[in-house]
């Protein structure tokens, strides 16, 4: 579902979420257990007060004090007699209100350490007009609900709280449910168990895992958060071990997933999404982004109030590496018994020589697998087989890589671990540093295709979000000749971007035919033909050559991808 | 002494309440309407410069069924200057819900009880009615006058801000709950009090705003 206003933004939340996590203030008196009863029985309104009031003692459930309810029961409020009692009067007990005092709590404590609370009253001031309602405060009543959870809150133990959100802020302000400092106060005045799902769990993740969770609105937005929001969230905590980029999902068939991603103290937001996850229903949660080491908080969310159900949450981490590599061409396609190469070459971008560098498969093909150095001038092989090298800091190493079917295999996009001995590898991104490589019986058209941008370094910059552009790619089969049907697209990521592609003649670069969605030509053994792609923005591109892509691929007639390459695409400068 | 340590039924219920009115304490704590400095000056009865000569606790006896057994406060006065009001005595007491006195305690949290000594400008609601707090809007009809060797007779709110200047308020504000300040006024640390304004200062903006008004 889309939103148009349910965040003021990232900058906005910034500033209201940022406060120290926890300042609570204490009075120093504890009930002996984290629970007592309220004799409710307050007259008038058609039960609206009493009603209210049930409201507010259930507001303080996602807490581990648990209020609990004698009905119909009258205890006078300025009676000392062991029972809480909570009552509309003109009066405070023979004393005035004044004209500014709304309501009153009084607690009555065996002095101790700490006081051990036996009886708390509430008196709400019957001069004042008084109404039930969420939202803002108005001039014009006064908000029972609201200043019944606060005076609850007294009657807990706590006292007044300014610096953060909370419950028990003086200045009350919008605030209309207890907030998480007041349930972490609690908890440690009181310690315990935190309810299931209440706003006092934070549930650790490990990196790369899957979890299934469950929203049942016992704690909400609004509670955890302080805003106008009264849907239901889960609270994960995440340690990351190393600077990464850390990708979430959260996909649910029964609510509208929403995802929120803030520091350890929940003080200042860094990401949220809403439907970027797509899913069967186009509801699904989905954000990534770069971080550095440390614990974070990951809040799984239900896009509105009342959506509850089940949901999954799943994390994926990749270290940052100072190592970066490309691998060409992105594909080959070889009879079982021949051997596919390619080459690689791989940056060390660190200020420390990268040691014991090394290239091994991570994608499991029926294949023998062999990497050597190369002379990055000449591409001939030099140094050893198989054997580590260093790479200098700041400098790069260029290798020759080979894969010999042992078996059949469809086209399968063999991904590549450059490792050094100290350094995470390198992320791997398909297109760049991956092989399509296929095995067959017989022999198959293998092209080795090449792509070139005005800019010469992989990248075409759209103009604006309306802009358009080109890039050309050159070809050569080294296979048998075959019918390839050559097109373009953006990948698993979806752009706001519309794609045509044209045979061209490779001396003027010229269309042969008005570019379509497809070309399909005859490419011979040893044949050359190039191709140009046209790109149309409708939107803003990112730049994020990691993800924001467009391959080219030549299929044959089956559909079996044998020759491929892309580029980066962006609207930014 | 353990207050669920109660005696036989019967007996106990009454003897339970003797027996907790000596040991234990109450406080209270309160949901209090902002006001800005116009309000107050508005809404005062009396608004007087004073210093504060006595305080005494007292106790009120508790009905059969322990109700209306409250502890109170009297703290009296002497009258420096008024700002607003009438007022032909040289003393004046008034009395604050809470304290402790015959082995009972009751502590009201947020009613900041003028101190022995203290010197100050304080807003009076009502001269006749007994009140909860009977200065208005309780610690915000409640100004600190603080001597200093150097720089004077500076104001600071009841929670020691320096009060550095008056600003308006709105006109119109919803039913806001009190912050312990008045709205209205420029606040900065204990530390500036010397950018804070002097009492005659602030007893100067007072009195002409209360021209305005009439």
């Amino acid at each position: 579902m889309m939103r148009s206003c349910r965040l003021p933004g990232l900058a906005l939340l910034a500033v209201l979420c940022a406060a120290p996590a926890q300042a609570f203030q204490w009075s120093g008196n504890k009930w002996p257990t984290p629970t007592t009863s309220f004799h409710v029985d307050i007259p008038g309104a058609n039960g609206l007060w009493n009603t209210a009031f049930q409201n507010a003692m259930t507001e303080w459930a996602a807490t581990v004090f648990q209020f609990t309810l004698v009905s119909n029961s009258l205890a006078d409020p300025c009676a000392d007699d062991l029972r809480n009692g909570v009552g509309f009067r003109s009066d405070v007990c023979g004393f005035d209100f004044g004209s500014t005092t709304l309501a009153i709590t009084q607690t009555r404590f065996i002095p101790g350490t700490p006081g051990e609370l036996i009886e708390a009253d509430i008196i709400f001031n019957s001069n004042e007009l008084w109404d039930v309602f969420s939202g803002p405060l108005t001039s014009s009543a006064n908000d029972f609900k609201r200043v019944a959870v606060h005076e609850l809150g007294h009657a807990i133990g706590l006292s007044h709280e300014d610096s953060v959100a909370s419950i028990m802020a003086t200045f009350q302000g919008d605030i209309e449910v207890p907030q998480q400092d007041d349930v972490s106060a609690i908890l440690t005045i009181y310690g315990g168990t935190p309810p299931p799902g209440s706003c006092a769990t934070q549930t650790p993740l490990g990196v790369n895992t899957s979890i299934s969770g469950t929203i049942t609105g016992g704690c909400t937005i609004a509670q955890l958060l302080g805003l106008q929001d009264n849907s239901g969230v889960e609270q994960y905590l995440i340690t990351l071990p190393t600077d990464g980029r850390l990708t979430l999902s959260m996909q649910s068939t029964e609510l509208d997933s929403f995802l929120w991603l803030f520091d350890a103290g929940l003080s200042t937001p860094l990401a949220t999404d809403d439907d970027s996850g797509g899913g069967p229903d186009g509801f699904d949660a989905q954000l990534s982004l770069d971080l550095a080491a440390g614990t974070y908080v990951i809040l799984a969310n239900a896009f509105a109030p009342g959506q509850t159900g089940s949901f999954t949450l799943t994390n994926s981490f990749a270290p940052t590496s100072p190592l970066v590599a490309a691998v060409l061409p992105a594909s080959r396609s070889v009879q079982v018994g021949n051997t596919a190469t390619a080459f690689a070459t791989v940056i060390n971008t660190a200020t420390v020589t990268a040691t014991g560098c090394s290239i091994a498969p991570l994608t499991s093909v029926p294949a023998s697998f062999s990497y050597q150095t190369t002379d990055p001038a000449t591409n001939a092989l030099i140094g050893t087989p198989n054997t580590p090298v260093d790479i200098a800091p700041g400098g790069f190493q260029s290798f020759v890589f080979a894969l010999a079917p042992t078996s059949v295999f469809n086209p399968s996009d063999v991904q590549l671990n450059f490792d050094c001995f100290n350094t995470n590898p390198a992320p791997v991104t398909v297109g760049v540093n991956t092989l399509l490589l296929s095995a067959s019986n017989t022999l198959v058209a293998d092209v080795i295709a090449l792509a070139a941008t005005v800019s010469g370094d992989g990248v075409v910059r759209l103009p604006g979000p309306s802009g358009s552009g080109a890039f050309a790619v050159a070809t050569v089969n080294v296979g048998t000749a075959d019918t390839i049907t050559a097109s373009a697209d953006t990948g698993s990521r979806s752009l706001p971007v519309a794609l045509s592609i044209c045979e061209t003649n490779p001396t003027t670069g010229v269309c042969l035919a008005p570019a379509a969605a497809t070309v399909t030509t005859t490419i011979s053994n040893g044949a050359t033909p190039t191709f140009a792609i046209f790109i149309s923005a409708a939107g803003e591109v990112a730049f994020d050559p990691a993800l924001s892509r467009v391959f080219v691929r030549l299929r044959d007639l089956a559909g079996s991808t044998r020759g491929s390459t892309s580029v980066a695409v962006t609207t930014a400068p | 002494m353990n207050g669920k340590s109660l005696k036989p039924a019967g007996v106990w219920l009454a003897g339970l309440f003797v027996c907790l009115l000596v040991v234990s304490g109450t406080t209270g704590a309160t949901s209090v309407r902002q006001l800005s400095l116009e309000e107050l000056l508005e809404g005062a009865e009396l608004v007087f410069e004073g210093r504060v000569v006595d305080i005494v606790t007292h106790s009120l006896e508790a009905g059969s069924k322990g109700e209306g057994g409250r502890v109170y406060t009297t703290v009296t006065f002497e009258i420096l200057d008024l700002v607003k009001g009438e007022y032909a005595q040289p003393t004046l007491t008034l009395s604050f819900l809470g304290g402790s006195a015959d082995s009972r305690s009751l502590v009201v949290e947020e009613m900041r009880l003028p101190a022995a000594g203290e010197r100050g400008i304080y807003f009076v609601e009502s001269l006749v009615r007994r009140q909860v707090h009977p200065l208005y809007g309780w610690s915000q009809g409640h100004f600190l006058v603080v001597s200093d060797p150097d720089l004077g007779e500076r104001v600071m709110t009841a929670d020691s801000q320096s009060i550095t200047g008056v600003q308006p308020a709105p006109a119109k504000r919803p039913n806001k709950l009190s912050k312990g300040v008045v709205k209205g006024l420029v606040l900065e640390s204990a530390a500036a009090l010397s950018h804070a304004l002097t009492a005659e200062q602030f007893k100067r903006t007072l009195r002409d705003m209360l021209q305005q008004a009439d």
